[in-house]
């Protein structure tokens, strides 16, 4: 009989090696993270916000890769400031390195902002920007070309004659007063459309359509943030004659309904996607790429729906 | 040529079984230490839990001897506040030994807001040990030590919510662990069997094939004896290379069948040899009898004419003398002489069938001779079956009448005697001749010694060789002579029947 060669016991230790050695399971390796990341979210809506935070998770661990561990916080309620401010001051007891907010003029919440800016805690604004405040990043849709690019959409559509009224989210968002702005420069280029009336549905879908059904002398709907398209879209399955034209942000599910007329979308994804992307550039260089980082916008119609909104 | 080490069967077996201690040492090894990774893991999980716990216990004392110090402005609550900070700097220092082995945001965080929390009510400590010094001075605001009192609630608050993020993510975290290691179970039990298989494998197949190895040996060594059953000569020997006992075996039998095969092969050359040299001494044998048988008939051939002339000359002289019955008498007995003669010269006759013969002799010879001499038979009973060639006496006997009763007027004779002496007959043919001289006795021997082609005592001769050649030389012939006659004496071997001969009648 044969007796086993140098191979075969080469192959039978290893064998052996690998059976021994796989039983041992995935050893755990302590990470330490340099830089927390918190991020307080305004609002858990199914569109916007949530596009926003995927957009943070999706580039969540590559970011790991470079320290950075980023938490979102959402308040129980929606752009509630006081709970924001909450956590806000939360963060500020644990010393986070970076808090991530969305911009709001709201008294508190800007005071515990700049508390935490005293205590060399990086602020970095997202959709919404607080220009005047001291050494910040700001990620986020250009909102005056946005309300400027709406602008000129609906007098297209309108061929320069409309009475407009428009219904924006809360006041004191800086976001959307520039939107109105660039939207009230665009209409003056076009006499003939006149705007009627601002109101506030403060991202609420009953003050929406409360607001909505309490216009009288305007035959042109600009909702200014998603709210307005989304409860629309929701309530409606086909065009309502109260206005010729309604003109929405972000959510396009109205379109093909005709519910809506045109959406001025924002990559809100990409919003997410760039803060973690600056989050890494400071923290490899100790600088961001620019202060200001503007991302796309595209106006979707029923024409390019589909195209548009695979974007 | 490397020696190698499983060179026996029981080495081969010895080490199947060491295979098989290995394999179970490993197995147990493999058991052991994942059972007490599990374990470890197990403990370091609750571990970290019970280490939270302890700092939120600790933590909850030190916040509530700072609202004591601040509610009453109780000293014993300053000093019991400051007594526990060393007793949560090492809880907290243990949770933060955690994050070293599994860093968790939560942890970081809660350790954080207690840091946070320690630094505003060092503060607040301080400002009401200042306070209570100074009571009456309006250098300690009331009013702001509430504010901070409040301030370091709301941290307070925060820190418990950290507790309770950190409490849910070590569970989320002990829950994986749990999960992880129901899998690294699950993973350990496949890896035993898996292992247990292995080794059962492995070792079945060590031991099979050993015993496979031991069978095959047996079967090659058992095809080769059975090789050697059908023909030894030509069996193979046997080819095995098993590195153990039945390899020697089979060196041993291959020795062993060459030195048969070897030994065969000579033991058949030398029957070759044998076989041919008895063919070649039947040939000799063959050749000898046809020589001695050729011999035989010369001698007779030579004895017949002799006789034969004598025999027709004295009937051609006794016709002459005679009327013609005597002579038909006398052609009777000498037809019968001739009859036998002829018959009988080239074969054996008994003593008796000689005698007859020699008895016609004598009545042909009485015939010639008339009433001159005188025949006289002296014979044994016991000797007439003797077996002997023809014509040995009656040359003899006309030996004596011719040369020594022959010149004798009357008064001649004759005796014929035949006798047993022991396993031998003694023959013997004498008369009152006038016999021979010494000299002349000598010669004769001589002459039949030496076997020469002399012309004289050639009938002695012819006799004395016949003899001699039928009796295979065991034949005593004598010649005695005294102050008259001849005496000459035949011994011969008493026998019945010729050996190798048919021709006994």
């Amino acid at each position: 009989m044969k007796t086993p060669g140098k191979k075969t016991w080469i192959v039978l230790v290893v064998l052996i090696a690998g059976l021994v050695l796989s039983g041992c399971g995935k050893q755990v390796t302590a990470e330490h993270p340099v830089t927390r990341v918190s991020v307080i979210l305004p609002h858990s809506d199914d569109g916007y916000w949530v596009n926003i935070k995927n957009g943070i998770e999706e580039k969540q661990e590559e970011a790991a890769k470079y320290g950075i561990d980023i938490k979102v916080f959402i308040p129980q309620l929606n752009y509630n400031a006081s709970e924001m401010t909450d956590i806000l001051k939360q963060q500020i007891a644990a010393r986070t390195d970076f808090v991530v907010v969305q911009g709001n003029e709201d008294e508190g919440f800007v005071q515990a902002l700049q508390e935490a800016h005293d205590q060399g805690m990086k602020v970095v604004f997202m959709d919404t920007d607080l220009s005047d405040f001291p050494e910040h990043l700001y990620v986020g849709t250009d909102n005056y070309k946005a309300g400027y690019l709406i602008g000129e959409q609906m007098a297209e559509k309108t061929n320069g004659k409309a009475d407009i009224a428009v219904i924006s989210g809360s006041p004191g968002y800086p976001n959307l007063e520039e939107r109105l702005e660039g939207l009230k420069d665009a209409m003056k280029n076009y006499p003939g459309l006149s705007l009627k009336e601002v109101l506030y549905d403060n991202y609420d879908g009953l003050t929406f359509m409360k607001r909505y059904e309490s216009v009288q002398d305007a035959d042109t709907l600009v909702c200014l943030e998603g709210t307005g398209a989304q409860t629309l879209s929701r309530m409606f399955s086909g065009h309502d004659s109260r206005y010729r034209h309604i003109f929405g942000f972000d959510i396009t599910d109205g379109i093909p309904t005709d519910v809506v007329d045109g959406i001025l979308v924002q990559d809100t994804k990409e919003i997410g996607n760039q803060v973690v992307t600056q989050l890494e550039h400071y923290v490899q260089t100790g600088k961001y790429s620019n202060n200001k980082i503007y991302t796309d916008v595209h106006y979707v119609t029923k024409d390019n729906y589909k195209a548009g909104t695979e974007e | 040529m490397k020696r190698k080490i499983l060179n026996t069967v029981s080495k081969k077996y010895a080490f199947g079984y060491v295979l098989i201690g290995v394999f179970l040492l490993i197995f147990l090894c493999v058991s052991i230490t994942a059972s007490m990774y599990v374990s470890v893991q197990y403990r370091d999980a609750t571990k970290e839990l019970s280490e939270i716990n302890n700092l939120e216990d600790t933590f909850n004392q030190f916040n509530n001897d700072v609202n004591i110090s601040y509610s009453f402005l109780s000293q014993d609550g300053i000093g019991k506040y400051k007594g526990l900070k060393n007793r949560l700097d090492m809880a907290k220092g243990k949770v933060d030994l955690q994050q070293k082995k599994r860093y968790l945001r939560e942890t970081a965080d809660l350790s954080s807001t207690i840091e946070t929390y320690r630094k505003q009510s060092d503060i607040l400590i301080n400002n009401i040990v200042s306070y209570m010094k100074h009571e009456t001075s309006k250098d300690v605001n009331h009013a702001e030590l509430g504010s901070q009192y409040d301030s370091l609630q709301k941290i307070y608050s925060f820190v418990m919510l950290r507790f309770q993020d950190e409490y849910s993510a070590k569970l989320k975290t002990l829950d994986l662990v749990e999960k992880n290691l129901q899998q690294l179970q699950v993973m350990i039990y496949g890896l035993l069997l898996v292992l247990i298989l292995f080794i059962i494998f492995t070792c079945t197949v060590y031991i099979v094939t050993v015993i496979r190895g031991v069978a095959g040996s047996i079967k090659v060594l058992e095809k080769g004896v059975n090789s050697i059953e059908k023909d030894v000569r030509s069996a193979d020997p046997i080819e095995l290379h098993s590195s153990d006992e039945f390899e020697e075996l089979a060196g041993a039998f291959n020795s062993m069948l060459k030195i048969i095969q070897t030994q065969m092969q000579k033991i058949a050359e030398d029957a070759d040899i044998r076989e041919r040299l008895a063919e070649s001494e039947n040939d000799n044998l063959r050749i000898y009898g046809a020589l001695q048988k050729n011999n035989l008939d010369f001698l007779q051939s030579r004895i017949n004419p002799h006789f034969l002339f004598n025999a027709l000359n004295m009937i051609s002289a006794q016709a002459r003398i005679e009327n013609a019955e005597k002579s038909a008498e006398m052609m009777e007995i000498t037809a019968s002489f001739l009859r036998y003669n002829l018959d009988n010269i080239t074969k054996n006759v008994t003593l008796e069938k000689e005698l007859d013969n020699l008895k016609d002799y004598i009545a042909i010879q009485k015939y010639r001779y008339g009433g001159r001499f005188e025949f006289t038979f002296q014979v044994s009973e016991n000797c007439l079956k003797l077996v002997m060639p023809c014509m040995v006496l009656q040359p003899l006997v006309e030996n004596s009448v011719q040369h020594g009763i022959g010149m004798m007027v009357d008064g001649g004779h004759v005796w014929i005697s035949a006798d047993r002496s022991g396993d031998r007959v003694i023959m013997e043919i004498r008369d009152n001749g006038m016999g021979m001289t010494a000299e002349k006795i000598e010669e004769t021997y001589r002459n039949l010694r030496e076997n020469t082609s002399d012309s004289k005592h050639i009938g002695i001769r012819n006799i004395y060789r016949r003899l001699q050649l039928f009796y295979k030389n065991d034949v005593i012939l004598e010649m005695e002579s005294h102050d008259t006659g001849l005496c000459i004496r035949m011994s011969v071997p008493y026998q019945e029947k010729l050996p190798f001969s048919n021709e006994q009648e």
